[in-house]
């Protein structure tokens, strides 16, 4: 899960992101890998791969993002890592509680849409 | 009161689709007192079941079944199984739709006699021009209350329309403004004004955006004369011996498969369904589909030449608050072959939320030089390029070999390559939307590859003569008297302008010469 979770953030960077939505955005894999063999085969044996190409200490010892970026080009277009990213897309990014780190509103019908709320309230143009 | 028709009952006009060309011929025929049955692929929602939510709203209201995809376009590799962003429900893509109401430009319907012959494009000029198609303009302006027509005022401009008109003004680009849109700026034909919601792709839960669904197909069911059948998948057409069409085998909410006997089938299913529905009506007598003797079924399909922009600034934005669409620049529509490529494109103010501007940005990228863009979503302007692209024979709508969907119809393939004259164009409108922003002060620019087609046209085209494309000039097939097409599968060109009110207007033009060919019992 650990090595999960920091490749998720490798993938998709976002410092003002806290882990626990990363965790959150992965923790699919291992429920599908619980009802799937074959998932769970992707997964782990995708982990043990980027763990063994990253040398000695595995994947989370390599310091920098940098690094870990470096062994993640080189597994980019294995289905692995395909479904990782993939699952981010929907997984990280649809995460309600996310929205508001990046300024984003979502729902706006119950509040009566913009009208009163700052459709047009740009001010430095 | 709604009426629902007998499926032995052969007088009824069946219309496949209820979108902006059938919802609104089905309302038109019935306001002529002519029996119609609509039979819609997708459920009922009535708009105050929208949601404002981009993945549930996707998974609520749209086009989700199985299609494939081949060719160069970069759509095939990211969204495989999803050509088209399109609608599957009462309504059809009128749902999920902008609300952009443009007229064709005069040239735009002579593009072969105005661009002469190009390689690898299958050019050729509409059977009707602008000034016959004027009057029709006028009324769908009037039936969908498009803005800054019939004295409607405009919408009011959001945080992403001020800085697209900021940049506009220092690029030196005269017209551009909020744009005619089908959205009530002022509440009218009994829609509520625009609350500036943001969720417009996601159906307007004040339903202040013209939608068949809440416009025209409860004033037809009115009548009495217009039955709408949800969830009711057309599969194949019929005919009889001396070639005229019958009926129309649809399969039923169970499942079922039943056939609803018709005078006249008139298709509406969209431009990859419409095809697909004609191709899989292929009989003995006619071995290449429905209406096919030309071969032109399924060719030509057009997705306009699109993509967007996105700028980054030093200052909040917030481009998502308020209508999604509400702003346009109209100065790149002419046709100029200066500019490296023939037929001219608008850019429109475009937004997406969180999700969907991860899913769409740049599909597939990771890393920082992606994330970073994300970090400042707040900081986003964005904007819409929709072009001309142009037709050509091998962009289409095939049956494929083996895939089939869950009631044994074989599923569509859209095939695509881009024309050069299409990168020259969205290699143009980049540089120019990036220019604008960067006028503004934007920090960096995105050049975005198109979405899955929201705009899919001209795979049953119009044309004079009967060996060059598949209906005549009221959308009517050469092969078929009573058979015909009423949605953007007749689209000749797809002109620089978002499609809806060509199609709309085409449909009410389409009622009216149904309507007089019935009562002259030619058909
Ligand atoms: C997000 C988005 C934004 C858009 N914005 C704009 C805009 O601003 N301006 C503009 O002009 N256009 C816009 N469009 C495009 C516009 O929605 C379409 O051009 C228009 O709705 C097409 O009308 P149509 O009748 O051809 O098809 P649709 O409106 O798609 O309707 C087709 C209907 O047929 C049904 N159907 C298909 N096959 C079958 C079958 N075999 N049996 C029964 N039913 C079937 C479908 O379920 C669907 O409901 C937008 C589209 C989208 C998705
Ligand atoms: S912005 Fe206006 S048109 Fe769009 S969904 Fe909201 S109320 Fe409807």
């Amino acid at each position: 899960m650990a090595t999960l979770i920091q490749m998720a953030r490798d993938i998709y960077p976002h410092d003002q992101v806290p882990d626990k939505y990363y965790a959150i955005a992965v923790k699919a894999h291992d429920e599908q890998a619980g009802k799937d063999p074959a998932h769970k085969d992707l997964i782990e044996n995708g982990i043990a791969e980027l763990d063994s190409k990253s040398g000695k200490g595995g994947y989370t010892s390599l310091g920098w993002e940098e690094q870990r970026v470096a062994v993640l080009r080189e597994i980019e277009d294995t289905p692995f890592f395909q479904a990782v990213r993939g699952g981010l897309v929907v997984g990280l990014y649809n995460q309600k509680e996310v929205w508001p780190i990046f300024g984003y509103e979502g729902e706006s019908y119950s509040k009566g849409g913009y009208m009163a709320r700052g459709f047009d309230d740009i001010e430095w143009l | 009161m709604a009426a629902p028709f007998d499926l032995t009952n052969d007088g009824v006009v069946v219309m496949i689709g209820s979108g902006a060309g059938g919802g609104t011929l089905g309302n038109e025929l019935a306001q002529k007192g002519i029996d119609v049955v609509i039979l819609e692929a997708g459920a009922r929602h009535e708009y105050e079941d929208f949601i404002n939510d981009e993945w549930d709203s996707f998974a609520q209201l749209a086009w989700t079944d199985k299609r494939t995809t081949s060719g160069d376009w970069r759509v095939a590799k990211d969204f495989p199984n999803l050509p088209a962003w399109i609608v599957k429900a009462v309504g059809g893509s009128t749902t999920h739709w902008a609300g952009a109401s443009l007229r064709f430009q005069e040239h735009e319907f002579r593009t072969l006699s105005t661009y002469g012959k190009l390689e690898g494009a299958n050019l050729l000029d509409w059977p009707i021009t602008l000034a016959e198609l004027e009057p029709y303009y006028a009324k769908a302006e009037d039936k969908l209350g498009v803005t800054l027509t019939n004295n409607i005022p405009g919408l009011p401009g959001n945080n992403n329309f001020k800085v697209m008109k900021a940049g506009a003004d220092k690029l030196g680009y005269k017209e551009c403004h909020t744009g005619r849109m089908a959205i009530n700026s002022e509440p009218r034909d009994d829609r509520n004004a625009c609350q500036q919601t943001g969720f417009c792709f996601q159906g307007c839960k004040w339903g202040a955006k013209w939608s068949t669904l809440y416009s025209e197909i409860p004033k037809g069911e009115a009548t009495g004369h217009l039955e709408v059948r949800p969830n009711a998948m057309a599969i194949k057409i019929n005919h009889d011996a001396s070639g005229k069409v019958t009926g129309v085998v649809y399969a039923d909410k169970d499942g079922r498969l039943q056939e609803q006997k018709a005078r006249i089938v008139a298709v509406a299913g969209n431009s990859i369904e419409s095809p697909r529905l004609l191709l899989n009506s292929a009989s003995s007598q006619f071995p290449d589909g429905l209406a096919n003797s030309s071969g032109q079924v399924g060719k030509n399909y057009m997705r306009h030449t699109t993509g967007s922009v996105y700028g980054i600034f030093d200052k909040p934005v917030h481009m998502y608050r308020g209508t999604t669409m509400a702003g346009i620049i109209r100065d790149e529509a002419r046709n100029d072959p200066s500019r490296g490529f023939v037929g001219g494109y608008e850019l429109e103010t475009l937004s997406l939320g969180l999700p969907f501007m991860a899913a769409f940005l740049n599909p597939g990228a990771w890393g920082r030089s992606f994330t970073t863009a994300l970090d400042h979503y707040d900081h986003m302007a964005g904007m819409w390029i929709v072009g001309e692209d142009m037709p050509r024979e091998e962009n289409r709508i095939t049956l494929h070999a083996d895939l089939k969907d869950e009631h044994g119809m074989a599923v569509a393939d859209v095939h695509f390559d881009d024309h050069a004259n299409d990168t020259a164009m969205r290699d143009h409108a980049y540089k120019q939307g990036s220019a604008l922003y960067a006028a503004v002060g934007a920090t960096r620019t995105f050049p975005t590859p198109p979405y899955p087609s929201t705009h899919n046209l001209g795979t049953n085209r119009m044309s004079e003569k009967a060996a060059d494309g598949v209906v005549n000039k009221h959308g009517q097939a050469h092969d078929i008297k009573n058979l015909f097409v009423s949605d953007g599968s007749q689209f000749t060109t797809g002109g620089a302008e978002n499609p809806t009110l060509t199609i709309v207007s085409l449909a009410i033009r389409q009622a009216d010469y149904i309507a007089e060919q019935m009562s002259a019992k030619s058909i």
